[in-house]
């Protein structure tokens, strides 16, 4: 067999016991190699030299099957498989651009292309007034940086249930409260960098509607398409960009749904801005202490009503937060500097911990809110509302089939850098690959993705809209939108995997 | 004598690695259990194309503590192979 292994882990009592596994246990596998051969998934894929990553879980080394003999019965399963398998590639193949000069010795040239390439694009934005092409800068970076972290906003949900697992949901909320104390900070609640850098024509992000029974039902659709298409808006769009065709199909469908329920024959129900559509027009209003009417409440308005201000308010939650956290899982400084040191190749290549990448993303997302509002203010080529992946991809569809479509349009064009942000880094990690998965999940995916266009459609918001950047803006419709988003979720969840 | 099956669930992502990984292991056990199998241990290897799933599997495997295991990666290709110990003294000790 030509696999070499490099392990990985060997945690958790592996036990290595030298002894040589016997020729006639080669013999004893033949007779059950026949029941693996009907089963569907028994598809081995042949001619990978492996290496084992980490010996964590304690593996005893019983000694390696006797090579030879299990190249035999692998053979065996290939030809009784129908072989789904890929013919194996000659081992040394001549090595492309991106084998070169992202993953191999050659990475540096490839990291200088990039950000020589992201810098020239921030220039061209300034120097032809296109501010919204700084949305293709953003999109790559939050791509990366989703990429590199593994970051996903189901999945830290998902496995809440699934695998009573809190380490992806810590790691949310953490970006989050960055999220909100960065938000605090561009408006004029704090330093006030957004209306500077819009001269003035915006003082905070408009936080989302509180369209009530349109977020309920909307964002409960959009929780049961993620769980059926594999990852959310921004999830299956980086995923798309690593190469899963599933995802890429999802995508696909998503501006179907969305295009169907923003414009085509769904769009009496549930198209359209607040109060366009029937279940738009459920708005829950507020009086602020100003005396204004507002429809998109948050709960900094809520206290400014008794007294409180913005940074109490706010200090208040993180304390809030924090005790929450310390009591149920302690407390421990973060690692701040790895065990492996700092290198700019490890960071390249290299996956990031979670916590690295929310923090990232945090920076990211707070740097998108600025420019995405410089975008509407200088050139119209932007919202002022949070940045959203979902909208992304709709306003893209909008932008690139329509007669009157914005070009330049910020959201559109980060959905863009996402998808190639995420190729990117999968490229430094040697981790690009098209997968195909079996027709089943194709179909399942093509109905995620229908199902969060339309989800978002209705909300007005996906996990990265209402989630990741309008529940730090504490608006009453974000939160709703988390819970109907978890809602739906959690239920498919159960439905899928746990029953 | 040992016995060993490989799964190859390329092309599957989140949560499906995880979940198709855990059925075949307590497929195993109760193979093992109820005397079908009676080697004296078991390596199911499962393949990945799924990153996460590299670090999913193990994770539950060890939660659930059904045996030792250790993670693979194909050299210079996205493929990650995570074998598990069925050790029958330790199932049926149990």
């Amino acid at each position: 067999m030509a696999e070499e292994w490099e392990e990985l882990e060997k945690g958790g009592g592996w036990v290595d016991t030298e002894e040589e596994a016997p020729a006639p246990a080669e013999v004893e596998e033949e007779a059950p190699e026949e029941e693996a051969a009907t089963e569907e998934e028994a598809a081995p894929a042949g001619g990978e030299e492996w290496e084992e990553l980490e010996k964590g879980g304690g593996w005893i080394d019983t000694g390696e099957a006797a090579p030879a003999k299990a190249a035999l019965t692998l053979e065996e399963v290939k030809k009784a498989v129908v072989p789904k398998a890929k013919p194996t590639p000659p081992p040394e193949v001549k090595k492309g651009f991106f084998q070169e000069f992202f993953a191999g010795d050659s990475w540096g040239i490839g990291l200088f292309l990039v950000i020589a390439t992201l810098i020239g694009i921030t220039w061209i934005a300034i120097a032809t007034n296109n501010i919204g092409l700084t949305g293709l800068v953003v999109g790559v970076l939050i791509g990366f940086a989703f990429q590199k972290g593994r970051f996903c906003i189901y999945m830290a949900h998902r496995d809440i249930l699934l695998a009573k697992s809190y380490g992806m949901m810590k790691a949310l909320v953490l970006c989050l409260i960055l999220i909100m104390i960065g938000y605090l900070l561009v408006s004029d609640h704090g330093l006030g960098i957004l209306s500077w850098a819009t001269g003035g024509k915006f003082s905070a992000i408009t936080p989302r509607p509180f369209i009530w029974a349109a977020i309920l039902i909307g964002g409960f659709i959009f929780g049961v398409g993620t769980v059926l298409a594999g990852g959310c808006a921004a999830g299956t769009s980086y995923r798309a960009g690593e190469g899963y065709i599933g995802n890429m199909i999802a995508v696909i469908t998503l501006m179907l749904g969305a295009s169907m329920g923003m414009f085509g024959a769904l769009s009496p129900l549930v198209g359209g801005k607040p109060g366009d559509s029937y279940l738009k027009t459920f708005v829950g209003k507020y009086t602020t202490a100003s005396g204004k009417t507002i429809s998109n409440p948050t709960i900094f308005d809520i206290m400014a009503n008794q007294g409180i201000g913005p940074w109490p308010t706010a200090i208040g939650i993180i304390i809030l937060v924090a005790i929450i956290w310390i009591w149920k899982s302690g407390f421990r400084l973060p690692e701040i500097i790895p065990k492996e040191g700092i290198s700019l190749e490890r960071i390249v290549k290299h996956k990031w911990t979670k916590w690295k990448a929310g923090v990232a993303i945090a920076v990211i997302v707070i740097i998108g809110l600025l420019a995405h509002s410089a975008a509407e203010a200088w050139c119209g080529q932007g919202h002022n509302y949070s940045i959203c992946a979902a909208c992304g991809l709709v306003r893209l569809t909008h932008n690139y089939f329509s007669t009157n479509g914005n070009l330049f349009e910020w959201s559109g064009l980060m959905m863009v850098g996402l998808i190639i942000g995420a190729f990117i880094s999968a490229q430094f990690a040697g981790e690009f690959t098209l997968r195909v998965p079996e027709g089943k999940i194709i179909l399942q995916a093509a109905l995620g993705g229908f199902l969060m266009g339309l989800g978002a459609v209705t909300s007005l918001g996906c996990t990265v809209g209402h989630i990741l950047s309008g529940v730090p803006t504490l608006s009453l419709g974000s939160l709703l939108g988390w819970f109907s988003i978890a809602t739906g979720i959690w239920v498919t969840t159960y439905m899928l995997f746990m029953r | 004598m040992v016995l060993v099956k490989e799964f190859g669930f390329q092309g599957q992502i989140c949560p499906y690695p995880m979940v198709n990984a855990m059925k075949k292991i307590e497929e195993y056990i109760n193979k093992i259990k109820s005397g079908e199998i009676t080697d004296e241990e078991v390596r199911l290897s499962f393949l990945v194309d799924h990153m996460p799933a590299a670090d999913s599997v193990p994770e539950e495997i060890e939660k659930r503590g059904y045996g030792g295991f250790r993670v693979m990666k194909a050299k210079g290709k996205p493929l990650w192979r995570i074998d598990v110990q069925l050790l029958r003294s330790k199932i049926l000790g149990d």
